[in-house]
């Protein structure tokens, strides 16, 4: 069937890599041990890809808020906030976001994926241009394919490169939106931030960080590279996750522009997606509460890659992840990480 | 100067420019082509030269630095053959 030949490629390539043994994407995590233990395939293993950077999917007042969540709310909300109105924890996170960023507005979504989604197809369509870094998330790029605009990559962390591409729109720059993240997903550099929103104020245009791996971690506060670049003023719209720091699923955006809270009623993903579920409400909600009450949230951070070295050293192996550009030896070196107890997950990139 | 020769004056200029930036583009696709395999206009980036991606990316780049120009993203997916996207990339230096 013509519509199904596109999956050959895929399927060459899946077949490809499990010939070489055991298959790297099948690893089941059975059991939890702890927020970077677990049993996969059988087997005791450093969970050495997790996002867990705060180890708050475990913690006691997480789970209690959930717990109570789910009894006094139930399983799931079934169904999007504007078709069937906000529970009283979606505001209230909100509030509490807001208030931890020291920002007028903010939005809760379903996922980080979906904040990305749902800000920047809402923010910008035709006649507008996004400047992104090359090594923006996929959802970065796949909000920009959604929102009509011209969509312009620069060289990664080249500052010189996007203020050269930002000169040749002209007056157009006054409609641009220039993205980059606090610390990138794959390679775990970071944004030369003070620098781009140098730019970013020369030119008039608009500036959004995603801080989805940053929140947490960096900051005295928390609060990403924005603050600990102290550019916060600079930044027009900060994007964050739940699923990483916080140990929940969902995602946000805070800004002081008003128009912020106008694109609840614009944005397509945000509209036709279910709200988060009590339980991760609440549980978020606690995980924010317990980093805005920590008096230095990079030492609980500390205490966390802390634990994670000793549980390495316990099991006698290296876990500090690294890139390789072949799809085949990065699979290759995935299973060899699975065979010694420390499953790095890998990201294939996708090429099509 | 009568108009019909205007006309084909400019349209000899717009012409050369395009031959011109063609011929860059084949220096630049030079490493992305199977061997045995000639370019030309009708060259397709996907059946003929099998481009992924990550390629197309680095193609892209290796255009932009080439003419001094930003491709927009959007593009890429309506630009098939090796000539539409000459004509793209000289629409793009044109336009300044």
């Amino acid at each position: 069937m013509a519509l199904l030949d596109k999956f050959r490629q895929l399927a060459d390539a899946h077949e490809a890599l499990t010939r070489l043994g055991e298959d790297p994407f099948r690893a089941t995590i059975e059991r939890i041990l702890s927020p970077t233990e677990a049993i996969v395939n059988g087997r005791p293993m450093i969970l050495a890809g997790t996002n867990n950077y705060l180890g708050l999917t475990l913690d006691t007042q997480c789970i209690e808020a959930a717990v109570r969540a789910v009894r006094e709310e139930g399983t799931g909300t079934t169904g999007s906030r504007m078709a069937n109105g906000s529970y009283s924890g979606h505001v209230a996170l909100e509030k509490d976001l807001a208030d931890f960023y020291g920002r007028r507005w903010c939005l809760v979504f379903s996922t980080g994926y979906i904040a990305n989604l749902g800000l920047i197809s809402a923010l910008t369509g035709p006649g507008d241009v996004i400047l992104i870094d090359a090594d923006c998330h996929a959802s970065i790029y796949d909000g920009c394919r959604m929102s009509g605009a011209e969509v312009i990559r620069f060289r990664h962390n080249d500052v010189g490169d996007l203020d050269k591409r930002l000169r040749r729109f002209g007056e157009r720059r006054a409609n641009a939106l220039i993205v980059v993240e606090g610390i990138y997903s794959t390679l775990g550099d970071r944004a030369p931030l003070a620098e781009v929103a140098a730019v970013k104020q020369e030119h008039g245009a608009c500036l959004l960080v995603d801080e989805a791996h940053s929140l947490g971690v960096l900051g005295e506060r928390g609060r990403g590279l924005s603050e600990e670049s102290d550019v916060e003023s600079s930044v027009d719209f900060i994007v964050g996750t739940f699923s990483k720091s916080l140990g929940a699923t969902g995602g946000f955006c805070v800004s002081d522009h008003p128009e912020a809270e106008l694109i609840r009623y614009g944005s397509r993903p945000y509209i036709f997606t279910a709200s988060p579920c009590p339980a991760v409400i609440a549980s978020t909600r606690a995980a924010l509460n317990k980093l805005e009450s920590s008096l230095n949230s990079v030492s609980c951070c500390g205490t966390m890659r802390g634990n994670c070295i000793s549980h390495c050293r316990r099991w006698d192996s290296d876990w500090v992840p690294r890139l390789v550009r072949l799809s085949r030896s990065g699979s290759s070196s995935a299973k060899k990480r699975l065979a010694c107890g420390t499953p790095s997950w890998i990201k294939e990139y996708m090429s099509t | 100067m009568p108009a019909d020769k205007r006309i084909t004056f400019a349209a000899s200029r717009t012409m050369s420019h395009y031959e011109s930036i063609l011929s860059q583009l084949y220096e630049i696709l030079g490493p992305y082509t199977p061997d045995g395999h000639s370019l030309s206009e009708d060259t397709e980036f996907t059946s003929d030269l099998s481009l992924d991606s990550m390629k197309v990316m680095q193609l892209l780049l290796e255009t932009e630095e080439r003419f001094d120009v930003s491709i927009p993203l959007n593009i890429i997916p309506d630009v098939r053959t090796v000539g539409h996207f000459a004509r793209c990339v000289q629409q793009l230096v044109d336009r300044g």
